[in-house]
């Protein structure tokens, strides 16, 4: 079955509006869990990556986890911290049968949204960006 | 949805199309609606500020 996501709307400065593909990502670990409503499909992303703020939900401490340096697309490096063990992702749609799986998760201080990349979202799931007509498709293999 | 300038580098609280808490705290956020009945149904995320690339 096929899951269908209106892109979501931005204003990235006074009066322009950016539209995003960004779909509704539940994140599970350790007993608790993290609703997302709008975490960014990002095929320029290596990893799954939160913001470190949500690593508190689930009383995980940063200094713990084995931390990566990543460039970004200005070419300046940032730190990430790699999960320690997978979490539980949920896909959900009202009427639909919910998606879930397991994967690592990294968390930056830097980054500005939940970005879904390709480790642990794009290799577990068929996704279409209709950009035309600003849906995201999205079935599971 | 649409967010507008005045969410943006903000957490926000929402249910469907409707924002029912930010500010620029996570925990904050959580704890405006933490209270409220439907709080199973609210999601939350940090809005982008700016353009963005990846």
């Amino acid at each position: 079955m096929m899951m269908k996501f209106e892109y979501c709307q931005y204003e990235a400065v006074t009066g322009v509006t950016v539209a995003r593909p960004a779909i509704p990502v539940t994140f599970l670990f350790g007993g608790k869990n993290y609703p997302s409503g709008f975490s960014i499909i990002d095929s320029g992303s290596d990893h799954i990556i939160l913001p470190a703020a949500i690593a508190k939900i689930f009383n995980i401490q940063l200094s713990r986890l084995e931390k990566f340096q990543i460039k970004a697309a200005n070419g300046e490096y940032f730190s990430i911290h790699k999960s320690f063990a997978p979490m539980e992702l949920i896909l959900k749609k009202v009427g639909h049968v919910s998606y879930r799986w397991e994967t690592h998760v990294y968390f930056s201080k830097e980054t500005p949204c939940v970005l879904l990349g390709v480790e642990g979202f794009l290799d577990h799931l068929i996704v279409e960006l209709d950009g035309v007509n600003k849906y995201t498709r999205i079935v599971k293999p | 949805m649409k967010f507008t300038g005045e969410h943006a580098g903000k957490w926000v609280a929402t249910k469907g199309e409707k924002v029912l808490a930010m500010g620029g705290a996570l925990t904050a956020v959580m704890k405006k609606v933490e209270e409220r009945r439907d709080k199973s149904s609210i999601k939350y995320d940090l809005i982008p500020k700016g353009y963005i690339a990846g």
